[in-house]
């Protein structure tokens, strides 16, 4: 492969010699590039504004910062303990009311309380997998991209097969076998995001590789390393930016329902929304749809704020 | 179109091999021990011997190997631990129970969502459009299980329209009174989904130049619509919907959990639970099988509808 890619520049070169002038020509110019960072300063803040102003985004930030602020302080926050021993703990079976707000579970603990308290878990575990897979499938990506060959063929028939199962199937299969701990769970859920993110960078690789500036860096006779890393990549940090923010939206979605599942890494009594979902749904058709709601609601607003944040950041990044 | 449908074919064999191969990897090269687990912590050591020695646990890995490729294309998948009954006993009425909730969320999502994705696409960048962009992509975000708790409280609790727990044999109509609610589910899930690929392939297909020309023919906008742009605008969306399909009969398992129905999803988790290899292994290449189907069949219709895309099987 890598035979064939010096045939390619020798077959370049001879326009080169002839373009020679014309490289005299393009030296004047060269302080623009000086400018094109400015402009590209420039870009940024431009995108920035656009940001700020579109009420998507504004709305997902405020509602990802609530969550932020109850996962980091929620001690501030509850009235009561996630878990209050037995002679704190308030009247079983309540249905919201002031005392409390989002009612009491079968064992009288606060459902607001415990709402509250069960942001964190999932506020660690979902950012961590979804930085664990972006780095993997950022590195798969480059490498995959730009040496193409044998590697990159048999590494996307695999990533093709992995894509043929839901995540969540997956997920249950290999965390049967692993046992489930946390730093397990996160891994496992890292490990199943990497071929998409993989996927995404490597087309975007693929893109990059034909430009000019590329074939420039390998006319230089810079490094495979060099031109993946400080040629190629800050070209295509837009792209792994929205992969990142797309991937913690994926990340919330598939720890929740594991956890849900019981196979999320989190045990009870530990606060978390999609443990209390488990434990408490099947009293809804018994009428007390509280401990199961509110938890369900708070799910769906950290997912949907994620997502609005991801999708605005998208938006921008393509204008 | 014979070459491509072979070229198609052969590909989705390479795939299915391999993913049996990662199915094999991650449930028998980890150390375990499936008779101990079975037998329980007390069981003595023969019994644990002698249940490895008749599931094969103890044979060679390469051998267990061609077993399950040799079980796959038998569809043989032995007993199940759990029930100590043929696998596929259990594994068929799932997959049916799953199909009839597929088949019922899809024929309440495609026209929605092809409707919200084409007026969002003919209304672009008006407030209607921006509505059905968010609206889909926040109802597209929320996990079912999380929807199905919601639904299971409006709908069937607090208004009692709608059965919140599978009744079996209560004939077409009980069932489908117990069935909306999780394709319900289903709608809020893929609704976001499917109307953005439809409405990015619409207004794709509104800007191509055949289009113009249809217009410039004097042809109405109607007809313009459904005889130019449609063709065009819902290949994507086939597409899509092909991958979607199969993901919809395994990836459900929270919505199976929380409205106790039994379809694939509930059945693999299940297992995973019980760790029944032979049923999660079962399901798991059951899932990826009709995955395949799927996309072989979307493909197909794209080719169809798309003579171009025959030329390229996949890049």
């Amino acid at each position: 492969m890598a035979d064939v890619t010096t045939d390619d520049h020798m077959a370049d070169k001879p326009d080169d010699l002839d373009g020679t002038t014309e490289i005299v020509d393009l030296e004047p110019v060269s302080p623009g590039q000086v400018d094109a960072g400015g402009e590209r300063r420039q870009v940024r803040r431009e995108r920035r504004r656009l940001l700020f102003r579109s009420p998507a985004f504004v709305f997902g930030v405020v509602v990802l910062s609530f969550w932020v602020i109850c996962a980091l302080f929620g001690d501030l926050i509850a009235p009561y303990a996630a878990n209050p021993t037995s002679d704190l703990r308030g009247p079983a079976r309540q249905a919201p009311s002031l005392d409390y707000l989002f009612g009491t579970d079968t064992a009288g603990r606060d459902v607001f309380s415990r709402v509250i308290f069960g942001a964190r878990s999932i506020l660690i575990m979902a950012p961590t997998a979804a930085v664990i897979s972006v780095i993997a499938g950022t590195l798969l990506g480059l490498v995959m991209g730009y040496f193409r060959g044998w590697i990159d063929e048999i590494l996307s028939r695999i990533i093709e097969a992995l894509l043929s199962i839901p995540v969540i199937l997956i997920a249950l299969l290999a965390l049967s076998v692993l046992g489930q701990s946390r730093v397990v769970v996160v891994f496992t859920v890292a490990a199943l995001f990497t071929p998409v993110v993989t996927r995404t960078v490597r087309s975007s690789v693929l893109a990059e590789a034909q430009l000019d500036y590329v074939t420039s860096a390998r006319l230089r006779g810079e490094s495979a390393l060099f031109t993946m890393t400080r040629e190629i990549l800050p070209n295509i940090t837009s792209t792994i930016v929205v992969e990142f923010t797309v991937r913690v939206g994926y990340a919330v979605f598939t720890i929740a329902t594991l956890s849900f599942l019981a196979s999320g890494g989190v045990q009870p009594p530990t606060a978390d929304w999609g443990l209390d979902i488990a434990e408490t749904f099947q009293l809804i058709k018994a009428g007390q749809w509280w401990p199961s709601l509110f938890p369900a609601l708070a799910i769906a607003s950290l997912v949907i704020a994620v997502n609005l944040v991801a999708d605005s950041i998208d938006r921008v990044s393509k204008l | 179109m014979l070459g491509f449908v072979i070229r198609r074919l052969a590909l989705s064999i390479i795939t299915l091999v391999i993913l049996i191969t990662i199915v094999f990897l991650i449930t028998s090269v980890f150390p375990d021990d499936p008779g101990r687990s079975l037998a329980g912590p007390f069981a003595s050591q023969e019994v644990v011997d002698s249940i490895n020695e008749r599931i094969g646990a103890n044979d060679p890995k390469g051998e267990q190997y061609f077993r399950l490729v040799k079980n796959t294309i038998t569809f043989d998948f032995g007993d199940s631990f759990q029930f100590n009954r043929p696998v596929s006993e259990t594994l068929f009425p799932a997959l049916g129970r799953s199909s009839k909730l597929v088949a019922l969320g899809l024929i309440m999502t495609l026209p929605l969502a092809l409707m919200g994705g084409i007026i969002a696409a003919r209304r672009k960048d008006t407030l209607i459009d921006r509505g059905i962009v968010t609206l889909g992509l926040a109802s597209s975000s929320i996990p079912e299980f999380v929807s199905g708790v919601a639904l299971q409280y409006v709908l069937a609790v607090k208004l009692g329209w709608f059965e919140a727990v599978a009744a079996p044999n209560r004939g077409f109509f009980g069932e489908l009174k117990f069935l909306m609610l999780p394709a319900f589910a289903i709608v809020i899930v893929y609704f976001g989904y499917i109307a953005r690929i439809a409405r990015a392939g619409t207004i794709q297909a509104l800007d191509a130049d055949f289009t113009r020309t249809a217009y410039m023919k004097g042809l109405s906008s109607r007809d313009v619509i459904r005889k130019h742009v449609l063709r065009n605008s819902l290949q994507p969306t086939v597409a899509v919907v092909g991958t979607q399909i199969g993901y919809l009969f395994g990836g459900l398992v929270g919505l199976e959990v929380i409205f106790n129905y039994q379809g694939l999803g509930n059945l693999i988790y299940n297992a995973a639970r019980e760790q029944d290899y032979p049923m999660l292994q079962a399901g798991v290449i059951l899932v990826a099988i009709i995955f395949m189907i799927c996309t072989l069949i979307a493909d197909l219709i794209i080719a169809w509808m798309n003579p171009r895309a025959r030329l390229n099987v996949r890049s």
